[in-house]
């Protein structure tokens, strides 16, 4: 299967961040509401990294370069939860 | 120096330039990602500082997603461009995202200007002050990236050799992604929660 054009994907972006406005102003509840709008913004995000960034064409370790610092960030969000969120 | 690209080359399969560049994206992940985590927690720990989010013109912020979305759009194909060693093309799709990236920097000010007319200045509360922290250090990513992009247009007109162009574009490129990827995310986490 030929890989979507530039075009394809930019088009998707508008879409989805069209989708996620549009979401945030909806009458969801606030906790849907933000959950659908940051699964919007992963999305987008994706498609960037994967075919602007061409990450799917890219080895191993470039995938390991990317992803070590995504699990160093979550490491260090977990160990601030105590102090930021426990502590009221 | 072509020794280190030598073992940059032979051990990872990967050009040094590129290893460079996605190493130095791993740092700035962490720089964003360290401020964006504290941030979220400390919004959810204070109740969500819906209040003052609400002063945010989310209309403005949409444009300018829209505006860093076309310019990763433009990037891309002045990448694809130099691939296929169309000088115009190439210079002219550079242009574009320098263009989109400075209307990006004007919408900004815009925004700025006009939060700080109405009295909200980075003192004026935790929100505030994450609000100006976060956008500020990603506007001056912005204007790093504009700047990077300048030279190489100028470097792409003067007829620099294609071997340096594709890799500079291919560089700067992945670097200008990762700014609106940065912005992706903030957008919903600031103006949109």
């Amino acid at each position: 299967m030929a890989a979507p054009s530039h075009t394809t994907i930019w088009t998707w972006l508008l879409a989805l961040l069209a989708a996620g406005v549009a979401a945030a102003a909806a009458p969801f509840g606030r906790a849907l509401a933000i959950g659908l709008v940051l699964v919007i913004a992963l999305i987008k995000a994706v498609l960037v990294v994967r075919h602007y960034m061409h990450l799917k064409r890219e080895p191993l370790i470039i995938y390991a370069i990317a992803a070590a610092p995504l699990l160093l960030v979550l490491v260090l969000a977990m160990a601030l939860v105590p102090d930021l969120v426990w502590r009221r | 120096m072509n020794g280190l690209n030598a073992i940059a080359g032979e051990t990872s399969g990967v050009p040094s330039g590129k290893l460079g560049i996605w190493w130095f994206l791993a740092s700035e992940t962490m720089t964003f990602g360290g401020l964006l985590g504290v941030f979220v927690l400390t919004r959810y720990a204070a109740g969500g500082w819906h209040d003052a989010s609400e002063h945010l013109h989310v209309w403005m912020a949409a444009c300018n997603t829209l505006i860093l979305l076309t310019s990763s759009f433009t990037m891309a194909r002045a990448h694809a461009a130099a691939l296929r060693h169309e000088r115009r093309a190439t210079l002219h799709n550079l242009l574009a995202t320098i263009g989109l990236g400075l209307l990006f920097l004007g919408i900004k000010a815009l925004e700025y200007a006009s939060e700080l007319r109405a009295g909200f200045t980075p003192h004026s509360g935790p929100f505030w002050g994450f609000y100006y922290g976060l956008t500020g250090l990603h506007a001056a990513h912005v204007l790093g990236g504009l700047i990077a992009l300048a030279v190489l247009a100028v470097a792409t007109a003067r007829g620099q050799s294609w071997d340096l162009v594709e890799r500079r574009v291919e560089s700067t490129g992945l670097y200008w992604h990762f700014v609106d990827v940065v912005w992706i995310f903030l957008f919903p986490l600031v103006y949109l929660s």
